[in-house]
């Protein structure tokens, strides 16, 4: 028995190593002839090792979509030859597809419902019953009183497993699938897009690819194929060379679709929009066409390439490899243009790409260095395409952007055609173009240095040219208010006096007023001065001197708003430095978060609010406060779990009074005490983050209300005004970056924020948000 | 020992950043390495003597899921025209940053 043991698993590594291999197309062999000697192995293990291979096709199923025929072909091979062996995989797949289901696992359970629908190709199931599944996916998307998320997935599938079902429902359930198609229709005719503009990379005005809601899309596409009979050039029916042994087994029936529960916790995907980059015109080179907008291999080849990165974001030298692979087995299609459009799908996918920014950045640099003759051609033609989109990008997808190109440049030593830029100088500096050639600029002075950035960019760019990032120190002038203190604290840090010496040096004579302001700014430049060297100097001073800041701070408001003046003028010229100072102040709990933000919405630095870093530094408090609050959320949970689950043993054990209950007792009573704590604790903090991220958003209200004004009294359409606009987009950024933590407070949103006195155009853009999950 | 030492490797959250240019600054490494997400603190490696940079540093991060990040997409790619290495370091230790000249 002992030896047994190991056997199976061995057996099951083997069995797993062959079905999981078989749909290879690396092999020597044809898949065809791979699926008739795999099927010949199974047969004889089919009753000893059933419930294995069940689980293996279970898995394939689940798991590598791209080879569902592949593995329905082999299933129905199986079938043909034992009936009983098929019934128990249908059964199983289903039973999977609901547990799937149950834990909000909806791209794995829409795999299976494909896969489920080519086993009616393979002739496992009967083409009728698929017919009646189908339509009880659409029935389930009428359900009343239920979020649009969850009935847009049921109807998701339903298009999704088209392609594959079409054409056998078309000559064997008509009637069916004309009813399946209607009933797609009648439902995105009354279905809600108010999402859609605020999932947008660009405006309408911004390309003349617009980016449909991706419902729409995928239904056009499925209407233009039923247009062509079913036919379609993609999916490789493996099934077909195996007709004859398929077309005498005997069909089971697939019972129809059981939706899960909802509950008011169920959250179901985000819809999204298409993002398309190129047309036909862009890429007709060797005689290779683009598969137009509404043709469903666009979306076949696209899910395609986009599990092939799945797959494999943990390497991206062997994504990059597959990727290559892929597009030369399509050789009749322009795919190294599909390849960069998907990418740059995912990369400016709101509210968040499905992979980190990094991945696709690095995977970019490995095509392009796999395929040196021609990928780099279709990275500077995108590039030019992002660039002329600009203007009408939100600012959050002109982040990202200037983020990877400034990667990228920084991979080729800076060399662009930069002049192709130039038109972007004479324009607003709130216009995108203008912030993305800046940025880009700007990020890569940080990768690289001031120097060769410069001495790259051609010299009428002087306009968004970054000025040197030194520090700014004024207090050597004898002329200067703060000389002579500047030299005291110059001699001070020489003897490196305490933290408290400091203090007493602050000290102001009126104890009402705590600490001199003026000579605390002079403290701050002075040690900002001394430590200006690398940011480990810095690190070592404000922990060094923690203590003096965060007495004085401490003391009132106005001085951790000086503190900031102080930084901001020392270092305007060094963001990175801006941020790296503030983030760190705020980890010490010597800046205050909403001190912060109330000084990056003061008017003295409203004229930075076309520049990243002030957002950057908003964006990054806000999630760095969220983050804390989760990792709180959760030490509350684990906490009470484990005490519940004492007292549920406890119980248990302890019928018969016992000696050591005092002790039980005295530690149960502890840890009750520290639950209390942290629920308290918890508690507070998430009525702090509610107040900040409503005061962040009244500023915003209050931003935009002032500029539809100005507009307004001085008869401009203040939708076309840059400031408004890249405003108004950064508005919808703080909505889609922090989605979840705002998701928690939108009772107090409706009720205390956004209410009907809001002006219609900004109060759209929190309705925007809100349609993201209705 | 052998054990601590591959334990300390598999829970680490400090890269060992190697072939850097000897003129690549601490704010250019905390730039790119900032990429793949919050970075407590950079350690340029010094020269023994001269206590000038010499081509490497340590790269620590808040979590683990950062520093692979990092690891994977980093590893490979330039930092001042030349192919920056990066590997697990098992966490740096004062006195580690000092390299040869």
């Amino acid at each position: 028995r002992r030896k047994g043991a190991p056997l199976v698993t061995e057996v099951e590594r083997k069995l797993q190593d062959i079905i999981g291999r078989v749909g290879d197309d690396k092999s020597k062999t044809s898949i065809e002839s791979n699926l008739e000697g795999l099927c010949k192995v199974l047969q004889d293990d089919l009753d000893k090792y059933r419930t294995n291979i069940i689980d293996i096709i279970t898995g394939c199923a689940i798991y590598l979509p791209q080879r569902a025929t592949v593995y329905s072909t082999l299933v129905g091979l199986l079938n043909a030859k034992n009936f009983n062996f098929g019934g128990d995989v249908v059964e199983r797949l289903i039973a999977e597809q609901q547990e799937l289901l149950d834990n909000e696992k909806f791209g794995e359970a829409q795999n299976l419902a494909i896969f489920l629908c080519d086993l009616g190709n393979s002739r496992v199931l009967t083409i009728q019953s698929v017919g009646e599944y189908l339509e009880s996916l659409v029935a389930a998307a009428f359900e009343d009183c239920v979020p649009q998320s969850r009935t847009d997935w049921f109807i998701f599938t339903v298009l999704r497993c088209l392609p594959w079902i079409g054409g056998e429902l078309m000559e064997k359930a008509n009637e069916q699938l004309e009813n399946i198609l209607e009933g797609i229709g009648k439902y995105l005719e009354q279905r809600n897009k108010q999402h859609v503009p605020i999932l947008q990379v660009w405006s309408k005005q911004g390309s003349s690819n617009e980016q449909e809601d991706y419902l729409d899309s995928l239904f056009a596409q499925i209407e233009t194929l039923k247009k062509l009979d079913w036919k379609e050039k993609h999916i490789p029916r493996h099934y077909v060379g195996f007709d004859v042994v398929l077309q005498d087994a005997l069909q089971h029936n697939l019972p129809n679709f059981a939706p899960p529960i909802h509950s008011e916790n169920s959250k179901y995907p985000y819809p999204q929009v298409v993002f398309r980059l190129f047309d036909y015109a862009d890429c007709s080179e060797d005689g290779m066409v683009l598969p137009g907008n509404h043709s469903i291999e666009r979306f076949l080849i696209e899910v395609e390439i986009a599990w092939i990165i799945e797959k494999n974001q943990t390497n991206r030298k062997n994504c990059a490899k597959e990727l290559v692979a892929f597009a030369e087995e399509n050789s009749t299609v322009p795919m190294g243009y599909l390849i960069f459009e998907t990418i740059f799908g995912q990369m400016f996918r709101l509210p968040h790409s499905p992979l980190p920014q990094l991945f696709y950045g690095s995977l970019l640099l490995e095509l392009c260095r796999i395929q040196a003759t021609s990928y780099p051609q279709i990275l500077v033609h995108s590039v030019e395409l992002l660039y002329q989109a600009a203007d009408f990008m939100q600012p959050e997808c002109v982040d990202r952007l200037v983020d990877w190109f400034s990667f990228h440049l920084s991979n080729f030593q800076y060399r662009y055609s930069w002049n192709d830029w130039k038109d972007c100088l004479e324009k607003d500096s709130f216009c995108g173009s203008v912030a993305f050639a800046r940025e880009v600029i700007e990020k890569c002075r940080r990768l690289g240095s001031y120097d060769k950035i410069i001495a790259a960019i051609p010299s009428e760019f002087v306009r968004i040219q970054p000025t040197t990032p030194e520090v700014r120190y004024m207090l050597d002038d004898e002329t200067e208010q703060g000389y002579a203190k500047a030299q005291t604290f110059q001699q001070m840090f020489q003897e490196r006096q305490p933290a408290e010496a400091f203090i007493s040096e602050l000290r102001a004579s009126d104890p009402e007023e705590g600490y001199n302001i003026d000579d605390f700014e002079v403290f701050v430049t002075v040690m900002l001065k001394m430590a200006a060297k690398t940011y480990s100097h810095n690190f070592s001073a404000l922990s060094k001197y923690q203590n003096t800041l965060k007495t004085v701070c401490d003391f009132a408001e106005r001085f951790q708003e000086r503190l900031l003046d102080t930084l901001y003028s020392c270092w305007k010229t060094n963001q990175q430095m801006m941020m790296i100072l503030i983030d760190k102040l705020l980890k010490m709990q010597v800046l205050d978060c909403s001190q912060v933000i109330s000084w990056l919405f003061d008017d003295k630095l409203k004229q930075e609010h076309d520049r990243q870093w002030t957002f950057e530094v908003l964006n990054q408090a806000m999630e760095k406060l969220s983050r804390h609050i989760v990792s709180v959320e959760k030490d509350y949970k684990e906490l009470k779990e484990r005490i519940e689950k004492q007292d549920r043993n406890g119980r248990d054990e302890n019928n018969g009074g016992d000696v050591e209950m005092t002790v039980d007792d005295e530690s149960k009573q502890k840890d009750l005490e520290e639950l209390e704590a942290q629920k308290n604790k918890f508690d507070s903090l998430l009525e702090f983050q509610k107040s900040l991220y409503m005061e962040v958003l009244h500023k915003f209200i209050q931003e935009l209300t002032n500029l539809i004004g100005d507009c307004e009294s001085e008869a401009i359409d203040f939708s076309q005004n840059p400031r408004y606009r890249w405003l108004r987009g950064r508005f919808c950024q703080v909505f889609l970056m922090h989605s979840e933590t705002l998701y928690k407070f939108t009772t107090a949103l409706n009720e205390e924020l956004f209410t009907n006195d809001v002006d219609a155009n900004v109060l759209e853009c929190y309705q925007q948000f809100l349609a993201l999950r209705h | 020992s052998l054990r601590d030492q591959e334990i300390a490797l598999r829970t680490s959250t400090t890269l060992y950043v190697g072939n850097l240019s000897y003129f690549t600054k601490e704010d250019q490494v905390y730039e790119l390495f900032g990429r793949a997400g919050d970075v407590r603190r950079v350690i340029m490696g010094l020269d023994r003597f001269k206590k000038t940079p010499c081509g490497f540093c340590f790269v620590e991060y808040y979590t683990r899921e950062d520093a692979e990040l990092a690891l994977q997409n980093i590893t490979n790619t330039r930092l001042d025209d030349r192919l920056v290495r990066a590997d697990w370091d098992a966490g740096f230790i004062e006195g580690r940053q000092y390299g040869r000249g």
